[in-house]
């Protein structure tokens, strides 16, 4: 840095210095790190939204277990099987672009954001499933009341992770076939996979918590 | 800085890479990515999380019975394979690790102090 | 230590360069620059000073008659205080907090820049829009619910302008989670070779304690407003004891939040304090460590001890493990003021505005600290519960405590953002009217609170009404002497004498380049001096001759150089 000269510094060099740290490994060791970070406030944001329906599910068992029974687990089963395999694909990818094989993470990342998705559209007609047996979103004066709010604020909440993982990841193929990715550049993809298997993580405590306990 | 060295790391680990299409464990060798094997148990563990939903539970008067447990221990080991081998902090810094456990551990005694105080009234 | 360290590495640039010229125009576009960042937080952080401020002297001129006279209802009055606690905290105290440590961070890690400069930016511009949405929920339907938001004061009982505010506070929220990302990871991994975690300046330290509690804290408050927005809009009841939904609930979520959001105020200025009293008193930090060690162990205790704000809502065999715990975390803040004490004791001390925002600073803060010790104890909770003594606890604490080391900052540090210096004259009769509004502002609240009192009262008992008059007329005092400032920084920017680098003669590596700094903040790699505080010895004061002749001296300058007057031989 020493040859750069302070009043005269062309516009591109002082963007630079701001923009980048000079060692890549530095970069995306940073890039991780305040990923993690953010996921750490994830895990809080998220807590407290299952924390409200754990303390429910605390003092009136009776209720969750009507609406256990009154609903179809198999449904619930298939999109978490859905959102398991979505994160081995999302490794697999990482695993090709650590090989250098663009085209086996963007194959990959395809399956990913296609099985993203449909995760979505489960959740949809879940909803309308329950919906339909009177589960809503506020209180009905029905046998479910009070189930139906602290059960859609974090699945919600969730699903709307797994539609900004979905736009994510196309954001991140599209990189890949700009050839923006290689097996010594990869932080992008690794902080995305951070992302969407936490997303993944929060379906597992979610899953099991809401559906099944 | 003296921890950053991230990606001279990658490249070291290059030559391994032939290696990575199977795997050892427990004394016996996998013929695929160990990030399969991950894939396969949590699909098992799945399968058994959701067969035990279906045993039969009676009426839960009470919070919490065995199989309710056993169902969250069952959740908790399928998230930290996630989190131990596809968020690779098998390998990563320590430091990630602790940016989990720490609010993790926080949020766990927060929910659990939410429900054992009495619920509405006080 | 036997080799002489010196602040600028082995680069082939010699001398300094001249100091970049800013222009108002830079301050007012997108910059990924964390001086101009930090700059723009610190003025849209003054701003709206300026704004809670003006609602403040509104309750108070409210206040000096029993009666109404400045509103017309109880609801007006209501927005008032509402209004007014929620912009001095959230868009006073932590964006000014967090604009110090924007400017302040990369330039004492000797870095270009923070780690993730977009970020920094992109945190910064949620703020404006947040202001503009919390000042607009003044007109549609006011939130009226105090800054603690309780429903069903806030769902069932305020307008649409509660959701409105309750959205600009997720938007604070969200920058400020933004922003401690960016701290953590800037502070961990960008310190300069010979700068280890023992070197690390103590605002460092403090903003990265003050990080870590934003970043594990505030989604709390994130989750818990994200179901008060439902409670409001979509006919949900989490906290609606009428319909199923628990109130209490939201007291237990929002002091998860908030009690450890009190040291996210606080604890920078700790941090900053400690750089003025070791510079002005030209002493080290006494117990460098234990001052560092303290920060982290408040970071911790804080998220234990939030059910003290609810004391009398919990059943009395919960109240007890919180009254430790809030017992306990006054020893860490012990530790920081004996620290500070032993720092000054015996030094060579030089009043300068800074200095005495400092001392003042350390004789509020402990008064606020043990009515807040007071507090803790249960008996005398329930008694004072909900009076103006808490009311004074709070203000001692966040304005003795908080804006007397903002304005600390401010007086010392404004050299370096703009290379000029404040008057010094105007500095002290801004201290001795805050000093005195301040003290007569809210050490009466202690008595009106002891007698019962109430706050967040528009009409009072008739014998209150000698109080208030004290209260409100130095509070008029205090709202004036914030003018004194603002007139002395316009003055001072334009007319201020030149500063010259290091004007205090300081040790951290923030004042080892030009005032202001260019915009890659330094030439070379610059070398930190082995001990951040190691003032009084013969190799510091070798480090900082090689600054002043590196980078030229002011005019005037307020330390003496002992190029210029020998018989100073304290640093």
């Amino acid at each position: 840095m020493s040859e750069m000269s302070l009043e005269k510094a062309p516009a591109a060099s002082v963007e630079a210095a701001h923009g980048h740290e000079h060692n890549p490994g530095a970069r995306s060791e940073n890039l991780k790190f305040a990923t993690w970070l953010y996921l750490a406030s994830e895990v809080v944001i998220f807590a407290t939204m299952i924390g409200v329906f754990i303390v429910f599910r605390f003092h009136n068992p009776e209720i969750v277990q009507r609406v256990h029974k009154e609903t179809n687990i198999l449904l619930v089963t298939l999109n978490t099987f859905l959102l398991l395999t979505s994160s081995w694909a999302m490794v697999m990818g990482l695993r090709e672009i650590q090989r250098d094989n663009r085209q086996g993470l963007i194959r990959w990342f395809g399956l990913m954001c296609i099985l993203g998705t449909v995760f979505v559209g489960l959740q949809y007609v879940e909803y309308q499933e329950l919906a339909h047996i009177g589960v809503a979103l506020f209180n009905q004066g029905n046998e479910f009341d009070g189930f139906g709010m602290r059960f859609y604020a974090p699945t919600a909440f969730h699903g709307v992770h797994v539609i900004i993982g979905v736009l994510w990841g196309l954001f991140v193929m599209n990189n890949a076939r700009k050839g923006n990715y290689s097996s010594s550049n990869y932080a992008g993809v690794e902080v995305f996979g951070l992302y969407w298997h936490f997303v993944d993580v929060v379906w597992i405590i979610l899953f099991t918590m809401l559906y099944l306990v | 800085m003296s921890d950053i060295n991230h990606t001279t790391e990658g490249h070291s680990k290059e030559a391994a890479h032939d290696h990575h299409d199977q795997f050892t464990f427990l004394g016996r060798t996998f013929p695929f990515p160990v990030y399969t094997g991950v894939f396969i148990l949590l699909a098992i563990l799945t399968i058994i999380e959701v067969s035990l939903s279906q045993v039969p539970r009676g009426d839960l008067g009470h919070a919490m019975d065995f199989i309710g447990i056993i169902m969250l221990v069952l959740a908790v080991i399928k998230a930290s394979l996630v989190v131990w081998f596809y968020m690779h902090l098998n390998k990563d810094s320590r430091i990630f690790l602790a940016s989990l456990i720490i609010p993790t551990l926080l949020v766990i005694v927060a929910v659990l102090f939410l429900s054992i105080v009495p619920a509405g009234g006080y | 230590m036997a080799s002489i360290t010196l602040p600028v590495g082995g680069g082939t640039q010699s001398g300094a360069a001249e100091a970049p010229k800013l222009r108002v125009s830079d301050f007012l576009r997108w910059s990924v620059d964390h001086k101009i960042i930090g700059v723009q937080y610190m003025a849209v952080a003054l701003f709206f000073f300026i704004v809670g401020g003006t609602l403040a002297m509104l309750i108070r001129w409210e206040l000096l008659t029993p009666n109404l006279d400045v509103v017309q209802t109880g609801t007006q009055y209501n927005t008032l205080f509402s209004v007014h606690g929620l912009v001095m905290i959230f868009l006073w105290i932590i964006p000014m907090m967090a604009g110090f440590g924007n400017y302040l961070v990369p330039l004492q890690l000797g870095a270009k820049d923070m780690a993730f400069p977009w970020l920094n930016a992109f945190a910064f511009w949620l703020i404006p829009p947040a202001g503009i949405l919390l000042i607009g929920s003044m007109l549609v339907g006011a939130p009226e619910s105090g800054w603690t938001q309780y429903p069903p004061l806030s769902t069932l009982y305020s307008g649409d302008g509660q959701t409105l505010a309750a959205l600009s506070i997720h938007l604070l929220g969200i920058s400020s989670i933004l922003g401690a990302i960016n701290f953590i990871v800037t502070i961990k991994n960008m310190r300069p070779a010979g700068m280890g975690w023992w070197q690390l300046p103590l605002f460092c330290w403090a903003t990265l304690a003050t990080a870590i509690i934003v970043v594990m804290a505030t989604p709390f408050l994130a989750g818990g407003l994200t179901l008060l927005i439902l409670d409001k809009i979509a006919g949900t009841s989490f906290f609606d004891a009428g319909n199923g939904g628990d109130p209490q609930l939201w007291q237990n979520v929002f002091w998860f939040y908030s009690h450890p959001a009190v040291y996210i105020m606080i604890l920078p200025g700790m941090g900053m304090l400690s750089e003025v009293l070791a510079t002005h008193a030209r002493k080290p930090v006494f117990g460098y460590k234990m001052v560092a060690i303290s920060s982290m162990a408040i970071a911790l205790v804080g998220f234990t001890v939030w059910a003290h704000h609810m004391f009398t809502s919990l059943t009395p065999e919960l109240r007890v493990p919180f009254m430790i715990t809030s017992m306990i975390i006054a020893v860490p803040t012990g530790i920081k003021i004996f620290s500070w004490l032993g720092t000054i004791w015996g030094g060579k001390i030089r009043f300068t505005s800074a200095m005495l925002f400092g001392l003042g600073f350390l004789s509020m803060f402990v008064v606020g600290g043990i009515g807040g010790v007071m507090l803790a104890a249960i008996p005398f909770d329930i008694h004072v519960h909900d009076t103006y003594f808490v009311v004074s606890h709070l203000h001692f604490v966040l304005y003795g405590g908080s804006v007397f080391t903002i304005y600390a900052g401010i007086y010392h540090w404004f050299p370096k953002i703009t290379g000029r210096m404040l008057d010094e004259r105007l500095g002290k009769w801004h201290f001795a009217l805050t000093y005195v509004g301040f003290f007569f502002s809210f050490f009466p609240m202690n008595f009106a609170g002891m007698l019962g009192m109430p706050r967040r009262v528009a009409y009072y008992l008739p014998e209150f009404q000698s109080v208030n008059t004290v209260i409100s007329i130095s509070a008029f005092v205090l709202g004036i002497s914030t003018f004194v400032m603002l007139y002395n920084i316009w003055i001072s920017m334009r007319h201020g004498k030149k500063a010259g680098a290091n004007p205090w003669r300081a040790l951290t590596l923030e004042w080892a380049t030009t005032s202001p700094p260019p915009s890659t903040n330094f030439i070379d790699d610059p070398v930190p001096f082995h001990d951040p505080y190691g003032y009084g010895d013969k190799d510091s004061q070798a480090y900082l001759d090689d600054i002043d002749k590196r980078f030229g001296v002011g005019e005037d300058v307020p330390v003496p150089r002992p190029a210029v007057q020998p018989a100073a031989s304290g640093d």
